[in-house]
């Protein structure tokens, strides 16, 4: 009647679905592709996932973050 | 500086992951509206989806919806 897939849902914006998508072209790990923002996929790439994702934002803040910070008043 | 903060925060939170059971393939869409209405009851429903008949339940919810499922077609026997 019904088929039942035990996994994890993502919740991102489309930029990072976007980013899913290609991680997802090399390991293939996700299960169902459900909307612009949701993603159902294996819970055993939940960890790698994330950790490519906070790379890239790594790459992305580090000048941010690099800066010295602000004098004090 | 502020809003700088915000907007890091904002970025970081990018993703949410929770653990969950997708339902999909159901018989006929009388069958989807029946189960996912049970689910709204519960409310375990993590995402829906009319058109393409699936939801996504709670790890916590999949055993009762589950439950409803097979008494359903034990029903129907």
């Amino acid at each position: 009647m019904v088929k039942v897939i035990k996994g994890v849902l993502l919740q991102c914006d489309p930029t990072v679905k976007q980013v899913i998508l290609n991680l997802d072209e090399r390991d293939h790990f996700i299960i169902e592709d459900l909307d612009e923002t949701h993603v159902f996929v294996e819970a055993s790439c939940v960890e790698k996932v994330k950790k490519s994702l906070e790379d890239l934002l790594e790459e992305n803040t580090y000048k941010f973050e690099s800066q010295p910070p602000n004098n004090k008043d | 500086v502020i809003d700088q903060i915000r907007l890091w925060e904002m970025e970081r939170n990018r993703l949410q992951a929770s653990e969950g059971h997708l339902y999909e393939q159901f018989r006929c869409q009388a069958d989807y509206d029946n189960v996912l209405r049970y689910a709204q009851t519960l409310g375990v429903v993590l995402w829906s989806n009319a058109r393409k008949c699936m939801f996504v339940v709670t790890e916590v919810g999949h055993q009762q919806v589950r439950a409803f499922i097979q008494k359903r077609i034990a029903q129907r026997k």
